[in-house]
């Protein structure tokens, strides 16, 4: 199954259960996950695992954070290059676009009337949440690669960050999400080549903490 | 016992693997004398996918692999956790990496449910379990070289009711992220030998469950071999629910797990490796220990712990 395959099996699987996931089908080629009604986390994980065009496993657990058994999803990606392009927003849409110019999964706020698959929520909701929170790998290698790493040397990785809904105030909420990833937020990419500067790249990162490492120093550089 | 577990791993292969192979980053390879070798990460890149379905195959299908998170020195870390049913049955007669096949004068060593055909070695034997099935069979291992035509023959032969053709092999170096997994995963697994060997009675364990952090750092197998052996030594946990006397817990608690070699705890895996030669004949059977075991007495309510955690070695292998 090649990734767009696996992506409009996402978006069929969240169809399919709507509306027992808190979502609402408009349409064949339309779920609401987020903006009139409250979503889910079956939604929100299969949304993200879509995204990713099985690329990678999304699970959604818990862990102690600063006394809190806070919601967090982990990210654990074979191939972080070919996937990061999928999290790129353009014209307020991110997803997985043919070469015709339809979806097959995409995500975003309210429908902007593109053609293919459309999942939207609002920053405000817990689908806009989880994906936030498993996004970080695809922002990380964005990062990477504008700092001069080459995408053969990007291998592997793994991230982990706080699920935060705090509130229906957009602003508030994207806010705390920023402050919520940067305590707590880790994202781990394994590279090979050259590894100059690799300190200066994971410590200049300010989303998250980045570890990258080196498989073929046995190092990890940003990690102390 | 109806069930088999080379058609459960099969049945793993055929639905989630074999279709799968660019999503996974495996190649099969057939060789020609019919067998099939899956490349799940030695000339492959295999990953995080490829590392789960290879421990799922080589516990027979009676186990899962679930991807958890660790903290280990403040540092969170991706973990191995593995759930398994029938736990003896699964590791011992599959799981365990204990059977050595002797091919042109060379050692090697594979798991899986293959071993539980006949009962392959020892351990296979110590549980009563025999596959019912018998006609095909489903091999692991953890190697630098792909299985050729003569090694699969051999291991035919050793197993004696199945043809070349009948077999899947499935490889991977430790020195990638599968690698790395499938032994971070063989948390439960490394507990099994240590209870038989102690004479505990293995078929009271009524269900296991275990986890160890995943550390892939290192290419080079020697160094990889060290940092993921850090993992269990240093790092696992199980835990066992037992239906037993206590006594018969009390009786092995002391010496079951790695702490007990007070002489040499602390020292990285790869120093310990390197003082046996690297070959694991020569690595003491008391080094191969599991970090922390816990059991649960179903039978008197009573809880009883052994080992512990230490973060320090795993921190140094993280930090490089």
């Amino acid at each position: 199954m090649d990734m767009f395959e696996y992506a409009e099996k996402a978006f069929a699987d969240i169809l399919a259960d709507c509306p027992a996931n808190g979502c609402q089908a408009r349409g064949i080629d339309r779920v609401d996950a987020g903006n009139g009604v409250p979503g889910g986390w079956s939604s929100a994980r299969r949304l993200a695992e879509g995204l990713y065009g099985g690329r990678a496993i999304v699970n959604v657990s818990q862990q102690l954070l600063d006394g809190w058994q806070t919601p967090t999803a982990e990210v654990l990606c074979d191939d972080p290059v070919s996937t990061a392009g999928h999290f790129t927003v353009e014209n307020g849409v991110m997803g997985l676009k043919r070469s015709d110019g339809t979806y097959a999964l995409a995500y975003s706020r309210a429908d902007t009337g593109i053609c293919g698959n459309l999942v939207t929520a609002r920053p405000a909701s817990l689908c806009a949440a989880v994906t936030d929170a498993a996004r970080l790998i695809p922002d990380a290698v964005a990062y990477l690669l504008g700092n001069g790493l080459h995408e053969e040397q990007i291998q592997w990785a793994w991230s982990c960050a706080p699920v935060v809904l705090t509130t229906f105030e957009e602003k508030a909420v994207q806010a705390a999400r920023q402050e919520a990833v940067s305590a707590h937020g880790v994202c781990s990419i394994w590279v090979r080549g050259d590894d100059r500067g690799l300190e200066d790249l994971a410590r200049g990162y300010g989303a998250c903490r980045l570890r990258l490492h080196s498989v073929e120093r046995a190092r990890t550089y940003g990690a102390g | 016992m109806e069930f088999s577990l080379n058609q459960r791993a099969l049945g793993i292969l055929l639905r989630d693997v074999l279709p799968c192979q660019e999503q996974l980053g495996v190649r099969a390879h057939r060789l020609g004398n019919g067998a099939t070798v899956v490349d799940m990460g030695v000339h492959e890149k295999g990953g995080w996918q490829a590392g789960k379905l290879f421990t799922e195959t080589g516990l027979g299908g009676l186990g899962r692999l679930d991807y958890t998170v660790m903290s280990v020195g403040g540092h969170l870390l991706p973990a191995a956790t593995v759930t398994v049913d029938r736990p003896a049955v699964a590791e011992l007669a599959a799981h365990d990496a204990i059977y050595v096949l002797e091919h042109r004068g060379v050692r090697t060593t594979f798991s899986g449910p293959f071993r539980s055909i006949g009962g392959m070695d020892a351990y296979a034997r110590a549980v009563p379990y025999r596959d019912p099935w018998g006609k095909k069979a489903v091999c692991h291992i953890q190697t630098t070289e792909l299985p050729d035509e003569g090694m699969a023959e051999a291991l035919a032969r050793a197993i004696g009711t199945v043809e070349p053709e009948d077999l899947y092999i499935l490889a991977a170096r430790t020195g990638t992220l599968t690698g790395a997994v499938q032994v971070s995963a063989r948390n439960v697994e490394q507990t099994f030998p240590t209870l038989l060997d102690r004479g505990f009675d293995v078929n009271c364990v009524l269900q296991a469950s275990g986890s160890a952090p995943i550390l892939h750092m290192a290419e080079d197998e020697y160094v990889a071999y060290g940092r993921v052996n850090d993992c269990l030594i240093y790092g696992q946990e199980t835990n066992l629910w037992v239906d037993c006397g206590d006594e018969e817990i009390r009786r092995i608690l002391p010496d079951l797990t790695f702490d007990k070699n007070t002489d040499i705890y602390g020292t990285p895996f790869e120093e310990l490796f390197a003082r046996s030669g690297r070959n694991w004949a020569h690595v003491p059977r008391d080094w191969d220990a599991p970090c922390r075991i816990n059991f649960f007495n179903l039978r008197t309510g009573r809880a009883f712990s052994a080992g512990h955690i230490d973060p320090e070695p795993m921190v140094r292998d993280l930090l490089g």
